[in-house]
C-alpha cells in the first residue's frame, strides 16, 4: 500500500487532463499548418493554442506529473512515508491555483505570447503569477521529498541513497538552479511591467534569464523520465540495471553541466558577447556524454534481460525483450527518437550551424523527439505500470494501450523528421500564414508540411488512445489487488563505491560554481551597458 | 540454498557477466552515425551556403 497514493494521483490526474487539452490543441495547428479549412481558424486562435499547446504540455503535465511520480518513487524506494503531509497538498493546490489562472489568461485570449513568454510580447498579469504560484507549488513538493530524504538519511545513516532517489534529488537540484533565473525574470520584471507599475521591460536581460531557467528545465522532464529508464524499466523488461555508478555518474553530471548552458538558446541574440556563447556551446557540448553514458548503461540492461532469458548472440536478446508490454515498449521507443533527436540538439547547440535552423521549423521538430517522446512517451509508459497499482485496478482497454506506443512513435517521425527537413529548407517556426504571403521559397516546403500534419493527426489519436485507456482504468478498471511497484536491482551492488557521488552539497557548490562563471560577466556587462527598453505588445 | 538454485544463479552469472557485446555495437554504430550526420551537414549544408554576411 502507497501511504502517498491520493497526493501521487492528484497530480498524475492533472497532469494527463492538461496533456488531454493539449493534445487537441496541436491537432488544430497541425490541420491549420496544412491549410485545412477548419471551422474558427484564424491568426487569434492559432497563436492562442500554440500558447495553450506549448504551456499545458511542457509546464503543466511534466510538472504535476514529475510530482506525483515524486512521492510515489521517493515513498517506495526509502520504505517510509512522505513527511509533510499538509505542506505536499498546500503546494499541490497552490500549483493548482497557478494553473487555473495561466490556463484562464490563455484561452480568454489575453496571453497568447507562447510558452517562452518573450517580452515585449505582454500577456495579463494573471498568466504571470499563475506561472509564479505554479513555480511555488513545485517549490513545496521539492521541500517535502527533500525533507523525507534528510529524515531517511537520519534513521539510516551510512545506508546508501537508493537510485531512484539519487535520480530524484538530482531533479530536484536542476530545478532551484534554473528557477532561480525565471523567478528573477517573472517577479522582477514581468509582473510589475504587466501591472502597470513599470513601464517598459529590458527583452535581453528577460530573454538571458528566461534562457537560465528554459534549459535546465529539459532536464527536470528529463531526469524522471532517466529514473524510469534506469530503475524501472530494466525490470519490466525482466533484467537488472547494467552499473549503478554509471547511473549516480550521470545524475551528478546533469546537476553540474544542466544550466551554464542557455547561451546556445540565443546565438541570434544581441547583446551578449561571442565569447560567453561560445562558453556555453561547449557546457552545451559536455552534456551529451551524460546521455551517450545512459544510452549505453540503460541498453546494456536490457541486453542483460535479454540474457536471462537464454539469447547467446550480438542482436537476438532484443528479440526477447516484451515488446508487446506497453510500459517497456514506450521506454524503448522513447530512447529510440531521443538518439535521433540528441543529433538534433549538437546541431542546434554547434556554435555556427545554428545560425542554419534557428527559429526554424527544425526546432519544434527537435523538441517534439526529446521532451515531446522521450520524456511524454516515458511518462505514459510508466503511467500504464503505475496507475492500476495506485488505483488498485486491472489496465482498461489493454489493447489500446499496447498499440498506442507504435502509433505514437509513427506519427512522431513523420511530424519531427518532415520539420526537420522544412526547417533545413528554411521553413520559420511559429507563423500562422501558410502560404508566406505568395513566397516562391515556401513551394518547397508544402508536401513537408501535409506530411507533418498527417503525424499530427495520428499523435492526436494516439494520445487519446492513451487518455482514454487512463480514464477507463480511473472509472471502470476491474477492482484487483496489483503487484507491488518493483524497482531494478542492479547487476553488482554498489556497496561503498563511488560514495562521492552520494555528496549532494558538493555538487551542488560545484554547479553554483559553474553558474557564476557562466553568468555573472554577461549580466554585469549587460546591466553597465546603456538599455533602452521596451513597452509592451499584445497583437490580439 | 538449494544446488538447483545455485546452479541456475551460476548460469544466468555466466551469461550476463561479459561484456554487453550487443549494445557495445549499436552504441558504437550509433556514434558513428551521430558524426557523420554532423559532418554531412557541416561540409555539404552549412559551408556550401556561405557566410551569413556575404
Amino acid at each position: 500500500m502507497i501511504e502517498s497514493r491520493r497526493l501521487a494521483l492528484a497530480n498524475i490526474w492533472v497532469a494527463i487532463s492538461a496533456f488531454g487539452v493539449a493534445a487537441a490543441m496541436a491537432l488544430m495547428q497541425a490541420l491549420s499548418r496544412a491549410d485545412l479549412d477548419l471551422p474558427w481558424r484564424s491568426e487569434r486562435m492559432y497563436y492562442l493554442s500554440v500558447t495553450a499547446h506549448g504551456v499545458l504540455m511542457a509546464i503543466v503535465f511534466t510538472t504535476f506529473f514529475i510530482m506525483g511520480l515524486g512521492y510515489v518513487v521517493t515513498e517506495k524506494s526509502l520504505r517510509r512515508p512522505i513527511t509533510m503531509k499538509k505542506i505536499a497538498w498546500g503546494s499541490f493546490w497552490v500549483a493548482m491555483i497557478g494553473t487555473l489562472m495561466v490556463a484562464w489568461a490563455i484561452l480568454w485570449g489575453k496571453a497568447s505570447v507562447l510558452y517562452t513568454f518573450y517580452p515585449p510580447l505582454k500577456a495579463h498579469p494573471l498568466f504571470y503569477i499563475g506561472a509564479a504560484l505554479l513555480v511555488i507549488g513545485s517549490w513545496g513538493w521539492c521541500w517535502v521529498i527533500v525533507d523525507t530524504y534528510l529524515r531517511w538519511k537520519r534513521e539510516n545513516a551510512g545506508a546508501r541513497t537508493p537510485l531512484p532517489v539519487h535520480g530524484y534529488l538530482a531533479t530536484i537540484i536542476v530545478w532551484i538552479l534554473a528557477t532561480i533565473g525565471v523567478a528573477a525574470e517573472v517577479l522582477l520584471m514581468l509582473i510589475p511591467w504587466s501591472m502597470g507599475i513599470t513601464e517598459k521591460v529590458d527583452p535581453i536581460m528577460a530573454r538571458i534569464l528566461f534562457w537560465w531557467f528554459g534549459h535546465p528545465l529539459v532536464y527536470f522532464w528529463l531526469l524522471p523520465a532517466y529514473v524510469v529508464w534506469y530503475t524501472m524499466a530494466p525490470k519490466v523488461a525482466g533484467g537488472k540495471l547494467f552499473s549503478d555508478p554509471l547511473a549516480r555518474l550521470v545524475f551528478v553530471l546533469f546537476i553540474l553541466l544542466s544550466t551554464p548552458v542557455g547561451f546556445h538558446h540565443q546565438f541570434m541574440d544581441p547583446g551578449v558577447e561571442a565569447g560567453w556563447k561560445l562558453f556555453h556551446t561547449f557546457n552545451t557540448m559536455w552534456i551529451l556524454f551524460p546521455s551517450f553514458i545512459t544510452a549505453f548503461t540503460v541498453i546494456a540492461s536490457f541486453e542483460v534481460a535479454g540474457r536471462l532469458k537464454g539469447a547467446t548472440g550480438w542482436f537476438d536478446w532484443l528479440e526477447e525483450l516484451p515488446w508487446g508490454n506497453p510500459t517497456f515498449s514506450s521506454v524503448a521507443l522513447a530512447m529510440i527518437m531521443f538518439a535521433v533527436g540528441g543529433f538534433g540538439g549538437a546541431i542546434n547547440a554547434s556554435f555556427g550551424m545554428n545560425a542554419m535552423i534557428h527559429n526554424t521549423a527544425w526546432v519544434q521538430g527537435h523538441f517534439h523527439m526529446t521532451v515531446g517522446t522521450a520524456v511524454a512517451l516515458t511518462f505514459m509508459g510508466i503511467s500504464y505500470y503505475l496507475l492500476p497499482k495506485l488505483l488498485g485496478r486491472e489496465l482498461e482497454l489493454s489493447l489500446l494501450a499496447r498499440i498506442q506506443p507504435y502509433l505514437w512513435f509513427a506519427g512522431m517521425l513523420l511530424f519531427a523528421v518532415a520539420n526537420h527537413l522544412t526547417g533545413l529548407a528554411g521553413m520559420p517556426r511559429r507563423i500562422y500564414q501558410f502560404e508566406y504571403a505568395g513566397s516562391q521559397i515556401a513551394d518547397q516546403w508544402i508536401s513537408g508540411t501535409g506530411i507533418s500534419a498527417l503525424g499530427g493527426v495520428l499523435l492526436f489519436v494516439s494520445a487519446a488512445c492513451f487518455v482514454a485507456v487512463m480514464f477507463a482504468t480511473g472509472l471502470a478498471g476491474k477492482k484487483q489487488e496489483q503487484p507491488a511497484i518493483e524497482f531494478a536491482e542492479p547487476l553488482e551492488e554498489p556497496g561503498d563505491k563511488v560514495r562521492i557521488l552520494d555528496r549532494m552539497g558538493l555538487w551542488v557548490a560545484l554547479a553554483a560554481v559553474l553558474i557564476v562563471a557562466a553568468y555573472a560577466v554577461p549580466i554585469i556587462q549587460h546591466l553597465s551597458a546603456e538599455t533602452f527598453g521596451s513597452r509592451g505588445f499584445s497583437p490580439f | 540454498m538449494s544446488d538447483e538454485h545455485l546452479e541456475t544463479s551460476s548460469e544466468q552469472s555466466s551469461r550476463v557477466g561479459g561484456h554487453p557485446k550487443g549494445t557495445l555495437a549499436i552504441v558504437g554504430v550509433y556514434g558513428l552515425l551521430f558524426a557523420l550526420g554532423w559532418l554531412i551537414l557541416y561540409f555539404f549544408v552549412f559551408v556550401p551556403r556561405g557566410a551569413l554576411t556575404q
